[in-house]
């Protein structure tokens, strides 16, 4: 279906208020056309479309209006990774209004997923929660993975309670678009905090009335069937490079263990690149 | 009744009517009062209470009019009362009648918590003289004047002033003890007495004070109200008959106080954005707390949040005699919301939120994660939270587009943990601790870092090494030359 027209009566006009406007009496002189007989949803499908052609449509160029107006919905209910392979694997991404886990071993890469998540989720401008019980958040790692900390609150907790309450709170806040609860302990790294399956029940009906994602960070699955996707990252190996060697990368897979609406059992290979330090100069200096 | 303190020269301020019906009057010293009834309860003003309520009536003269100044405080029978003079020229362009301003003025200080008279009339003098016959009809009402109890406007013309002001008795010009015994004594009873003789006469036998009561009697203070300085901040509070120790009667205090506050606000059309709440104690220390906010805010229910939070998260060392909350009022914010970004929290939401959190995790552990410019590994702080406007349409769209990759991220332990590392060719080969223990398969580094040479206290010098254990992690380790042992700062997750 061609996008509505604008009417000439309106003008154009620069600015939010301009497009509005015209999409509205666009949709207006459509309908009573007998020639597109079109259905209430195919309606709204025009608007939809005219939006996006009235917004320039920078984005989605070249591709069909049926096939722009579904990723316009996916992006409404999925907060991608930006990773291609993953957000596929996940049908968009993690759905907002869920309760989300990444669970897995140490060294699996389950924090440079969820910081890449994080990264992705803050460059589109809006707020992030990092709900930290083990107080192990890098600041200069989310940097480095893209991160625009200005707009990440960072809840340092000291208990399991802290940092429930904290995660209750700021769903109730409604604003924020991801929230990522790390519950992955300090000392005893194999196990799990004992977080009661009610509590996840409770935060997983706090966020079912919002729109954010609510990701939780384990060692092995805690949400149990609370989760609306849990996602195991295994270690595979640490690569190190030259000599004198340099860790470059840590190779890892994503295997998606529970998902509502997709198959289970897929297999992402993902590659943590370590950043280059420029200050890492090999030193064998003999202070020994 | 109410006196000014609890001495012997306490000087009662305002009676019940039971008191009044007993003879206490306002100006007599405790001890006359308790020879006439010593059973009376006595309570104490409030200078705080008093000088609140004095500001929000000129707040809600000042939200009608632009010129409206109090009135000054007098001694005697009149000690407590509280007057606002109002520039009421040319409010017919506003309103439809006199009588319909005075109904708005009413019901506005009705919302600030003040119940009172309004009168209007040619000149100051006479509009307070009347509004005191009206405050006195109000509370005691004469048998054959029933009407006249619930009188609360009496709007004069200039041509029924005279005939109005003429019955009324003399003690409404408020005269110090002297004249008023002097004018009894000369039977002069009423205003029409006293405006029959000649000034002059008067003058000479009762002296120059008299000439005051005459041109009150006669109007002639009639220069319009001052426009004064708008003065930005607020001050609400309370001196409590009995100490408050818990948080939740002191929140019905609260209530009060804030509601009072924030329609003062609303009346001035200003916002609040740092509430500074002082507290009396029972020990006779003096406690305050700040409550900063993002945005300017008018909303009753998150001051008394915050005020709670603010008090449960920093409990007062004593019980709580007195209570004051202070504002400076700023003009409010109105929200801009973006086309075609999601809606992020409302300031005040956000700002709840935070306090929450601060109160639930303590505030030096909530906030805006801060990379330090220093070369100390993993230096970072804490800065507090605040919503950024986001970035536009095109910035984001750009970002959109490109596909991440992913990066290797360090998981922190703070305080690293310490650990055993034996050494083989120069080059760890074996490391146990509390979370990793077993020979180290691939190692990287060292890289020194060092800082702070120039101080001895934060003095550092480190070693670190990237290093694959056995079991799978994958370490960051460090020698740290000051303490002379190894340590592991994260896990490279």
């Amino acid at each position: 279906m061609p996008p509505a027209s604008p009417d000439p009566s309106v003008g154009r006009a620069c600015g939010p208020v301009g497009a509005a406007r015209r999409i509205r009496i666009g949709s207006m002189t459509s309908a009573p056309s007998a020639s597109s007989a079109s259905s209430a949803p195919s309606k709204r499908s025009s608007a939809l479309e005219a939006l996006l052609v009235d917004l320039g449509s920078q984005i989605h160029r070249g591709t069909s209006a049926s096939q722009r107006v579904e990723e316009t919905a996916d992006s409404l209910r999925f907060c991608p990774t930006g990773l291609p392979a993953l957000d596929t694997c996940l049908g968009g991404g993690f759905p907002y209004g869920r309760l989300a886990e990444i669970c897995g071993a140490p060294s699996s890469g389950r924090t440079s997923l969820a910081l890449t998540l994080l990264a992705e989720t803050l460059g589109r401008g809006v707020l992030a929660a990092w709900i930290d019980l083990a107080d192990a958040f890098d600041p200069a790692s989310a940097v480095a993975a893209g991160s625009d900390l200005e707009r990440l609150l960072w809840v340092r907790a000291r208990s399991e309670d802290e940092a429930l309450r904290s995660c209750e709170r700021l769903l109730q806040t409604q604003g924020f678009e991801l929230i990522i609860l790390d519950v992955i302990p300090r000392q005893a790294l194999p196990g799990s905090v004992a977080i009661r399956d009610v509590s996840w029940l409770r935060l997983a009906r706090l966020t079912a009335s919002t729109h954010t994602v609510l990701v939780v960070l384990s060692n092995a699955s805690t949400t149990g069937a609370r989760a609306e996707l849990v996602l195991e990252m295994r270690p595979l190996a640490a690569r190190f490079v030259g000599s004198p060697s340099l860790l470059d990368a840590l190779e890892t897979t994503a295997v998606l263990r529970r998902h509502r609406k997709r198959p289970i059992g897929q297999e992402i290979s993902l590659s943590m690149d370590a950043e280059p330090e420029p200050h890492r100069l090999p030193d064998h200096g003999e202070m020994r | 009744m109410i006196t000014n303190g609890r001495g012997f020269r306490a000087q009662t301020l305002a009676v019940s009517d039971q008191a009044f019906a007993q003879g206490i009057r306002p100006g007599q010293t405790l001890p006359q009062v308790r020879a006439v009834c010593p059973e009376i309860e006595v309570r104490i003003a409030s200078p705080v209470l008093e000088r609140a309520a004095r500001e929000a009536m000129l707040d809600v003269a000042l939200s009608l009019t632009p010129r409206a100044e109090l009135a000054e405080r007098t001694s005697g029978l009149f000690l407590s009362e509280g007057a606002v003079y109002v520039d009421a020229s040319g409010i017919d362009a506003l309103h439809a009648s006199e009588s319909a301003f005075a109904s708005v003025l009413h019901a506005r200080a009705e919302r600030a918590g003040i119940r009172g008279v309004v009168a209007l009339a040619s000149s100051r003098s006479i509009a307070r003289l009347t509004a005191r016959h009206l405050a006195h009809l109000a509370r005691f009402p004469a048998a054959s004047r029933e009407e006249a109890f619930s009188e609360t406007t009496r709007i004069l013309s200039p041509k029924e002033e005279l005939a109005f002001l003429s019955p009324l008795p003399i003690d409404l010009l408020d005269p110090d003890d002297r004249t008023a015994q002097a004018l009894t004594r000369f039977g002069i009873h009423c205003i029409r007495d006293l405006l029959r003789l000649s000034p002059r006469d008067l003058a000479a036998r009762l002296g120059p004070e008299l000439l005051k009561l005459v041109a009150r009697a006669r109007g002639e203070e009639n220069e319009p109200p001052l426009a004064e300085p708008r003065v930005m901040s607020l001050e609400e509070g309370i001196d409590l008959e009995l100490p408050i120790e818990n948080l939740e009667p002191l929140s019905f205090v609260f209530r009060g106080l804030v509601s009072r506050l924030t329609e003062r606000l609303t009346l001035r059309s200003l916002g609040c954005v740092e509430l500074r709440l002082a507290l009396g104690l029972a020990n006779g220390a003096r406690e305050s707390r700040r409550i900063g906010m993002a945005s300017p805010c008018q909303d009753a229910r998150v001051f008394l949040r915050l005020l709670r939070l603010a008090l449960e998260s920093n409990p007062p060392a004593a019980a709580i005699e007195r209570v004051t909350l202070l504002c400076e009022g700023v003009p409010l914010r109105r929200e801009q919301l973006d086309f075609f970004l999601p809606r992020g929290p409302s300031p005040n939401e956000l700002d709840q939120t935070l306090a929450e959190l601060a109160a639930i995790c303590g505030a030096e552990r909530v906030g805006s994660p801060l990379v330090l410019d220093d070369h100390r590994p993993g230096a970072f702080a804490l800065k507090p939270f605040s919503e950024k406007k986001p970035r536009h349409g095109k910035n984001v769209e750009a970002h959109e587009n490109v596909p991440r990759k992913p990066k290797l991220t360090l998981r922190a332990l703070r305080p690293p943990l310490r650990a055993e590392v034996r050494i083989g060719r120069g080059r760890p080969v074996f490391l146990r601790s509390a979370i990793s223990q077993g020979e180290i398969l691939s190692s990287a580094g060292p890289w020194r870092t060092t800082g702070h040479w120039w101080e001895k206290s934060t003095h550092f010098a480190v070693d670190h090494y990237d290093v694959q254990m056995s079991d799978g992690n994958v370490l960051r380790l460090c020698f740290d030359w000051k303490a002379k042992r190894w340590q592991i700062d994260g896990l490279y997750d």
